[in-house]
């Protein structure tokens, strides 16, 4: 039962029904080809002794978290998602890897945050472009800076589609580029591209953080490559499960999805095919109160 | 950070598939050769011949159903995947111990299944069908001690939809099976879990919930 086809649309936004099973296996894969692929859980940060406290919203089936707390098991590290199922399953992994300071609480991140303020250390979203409404952002980013300790980060990790000598690929990219247009998710005011990676340092500015730095990764899963595996089970199982979605919204048909999802299916097979996928990191501090003094001078 | 050398050649994978039942084992076999990275599938029956298999030859992916394992030794870490019928909790706290890549149901999607082929060593693939099964051993440990008796693949389906707060009717219609069969199965499931009542679907977080985050 696709959550978009019959739920109302404000209620869960996200571009692929989250509950199927093989969805959240593949959302496990994804986090990991991502981690990989940025050079780490945090590969922006060698100093870990202010971070205590750390939270991921929308963390889908837990797989960042679950890494952080095995990786670093001084860290408490908190999950949330808007799917019980997907924190059903985080918990029982957490279980199985026995991994006590990971925890997981089914929370709304287009509503309030059902944290105290100043909480965390470190708040970090990855790929929140797939239920994200542009109107939901300055919201988040300000929930964030309120349970963000002050000189704390948020962190934000968002992508644009792959750049591929593929068409069927570029096809079906383009496809839910315009199909995320339409549904009113994007930031992009042509539909192609995602529209959201301009954005991000502007979001960050306007929520008032401060000390806004990026860090750009680039993948390569061309044929042959080490990411290639990975990508090619994580692509097939998405673009499969993304087609209710694309004929919803992108003004296409069940045969002509179909079709590309097999056109796609060979071309990643050939020897030559060719693939980069761009990444980008932003992130910024929760402003410090101001020191007495200063704050009298002013 | 994935390596930099240009390209690797592409050498496709030998997966070994270790099940009892014919009818399962071809479709395994010809799930898994679908595979485009997936070069040679063999296949063997028992777990002696398992063991005489890679006595010889070490495939690069073991799927092995969960009633021929009688051994974990036997298997390299990061190289085999275990399929199940229902959770064992012992075979399954084990199977992540000896650094199997996944612990599945045997009524997994090929998609999810084939997925196993891309999983590097330290991690694990947990079959999200098995989360009620888990949880349900993670809030037992105030149960009674001594393991509960285990539920078939059909009661672990009606315990999640009883789980979500479906009436017996609701349930019944979305299997396609009747009433008096819902109403039998949930007899048994309510034996084995020791329990008195329906479980009533999670209420909203709390506020006050927020230790250990």
């Amino acid at each position: 039962m696709p959550a978009f086809s019959n739920s109302p649309r404000r209620e869960n936004t996200y571009i692929i029904d989250p509950e199927n099973e093989t969805e959240m296996a593949r959302l496990m894969l994804h986090d990991r080809l991502l981690t990989k692929g940025m050079g780490g859980l945090f590969p922006e940060r060698s100093d870990f002794s202010t971070i205590h406290k750390v939270l991921d919203i929308a963390c889908g089936p837990g797989g960042w978290v679950l890494d952080v707390a095995r990786t670093y098991p001084k860290i408490q590290v908190a999950g949330i998602d808007i799917s019980q199922r997907m924190i059903d399953y985080a918990q029982a992994q957490a279980w199985v890897r026995g991994l006590p300071n990971a925890s997981f609480r089914v929370m709304d991140a287009t509503k309030p945050l059902d944290f105290p303020d100043d909480s965390f250390d470190l708040v970090n979203a990855r790929f929140l472009f797939g239920f994200m409404l542009p109107a939901s952002w300055p919201r988040l980013l300000q929930e964030c800076q309120r349970i963000l300790r002050p000189g704390r980060i948020v962190r934000l990790t968002e992508a644009e589609w792959g750049f591929t000598n593929a068409p069927a690929f570029e096809k079906l990219c383009s496809l839910s580029s315009k199909a995320l247009q339409q549904a009113g998710q994007s930031f992009s005011p042509t539909g192609q591209h995602t529209g959201i990676t301009p954005m991000l340092k502007r979001l960050l500015r306007d929520a008032r953080y401060q000390h806004i730095q990026h860090m750009a990764h680039m993948i390569e899963f061309s044929a042959g490559t080490e990411a290639y595996d990975g990508f090619y089970q994580n692509l097939m199982t998405g673009f499969k499960l993304l087609q209710p979605f694309l004929i919803k919204w992108g003004g296409t048909t069940q045969q002509e999805v179909e079709d590309l999802y097999q056109q796609t299916r060979v071309e990643m097979q050939s020897d030559d095919f060719c693939a980069i996928w761009f990444l980008l990191t932003v992130w910024g501090q929760r402003p410090e109160p101001f020191p007495q003094n200063e704050a009298a001078a002013s | 950070m994935y390596a930099r050398e240009e390209s690797v050649p592409i050498v496709g994978k030998h997966v070994l598939i270790a099940e009892a039942r014919a009818i399962l084992r071809t479709g395994l076999l010809n799930i898994f050769k679908e595979d485009p990275g997936v070069s040679r599938v063999d296949e063997v029956v028992t777990s002696e011949e398992l063991k005489n298999r890679i006595k010889s030859q070490l495939p690069d992916l073991i799927v092995i159903h969960q009633s021929l394992l009688t051994d974990m030794q036997i298997l390299s870490r990061g190289q085999f995947v275990i399929l199940a019928a229902e959770v064992d909790k012992n075979m399954l706290l084990a199977a992540h111990a000896s650094g199997a890549l996944g612990y599945l149901s045997e009524n997994a999607s090929a998609e999810m299944l084939r997925m196993t082929l891309s999983l590097a060593e330290r991690e694990f693939l947990l079959d999200p069908a098995f989360t009620s099964w888990i949880l349900y051993y993670i809030n037992g440990d105030t149960l009674p001690s001594g393991n509960p008796e285990v539920l078939t693949v059909r009661e672990q389906e009606i315990f999640e939809l009883l789980r979500s707060g479906l009436t017996n009717h609701s349930i019944a219609t979305q299997l396609g099976i009747s009433e008096s069969t819902v109403k039998s199965h949930i007899a048994r499931i309510f034996r084995k879990l020791d329990m008195k009542r329906r479980p009533v679907k999670r209420p909203p977080p709390s506020s006050n919930a927020t230790e250990g985050c």
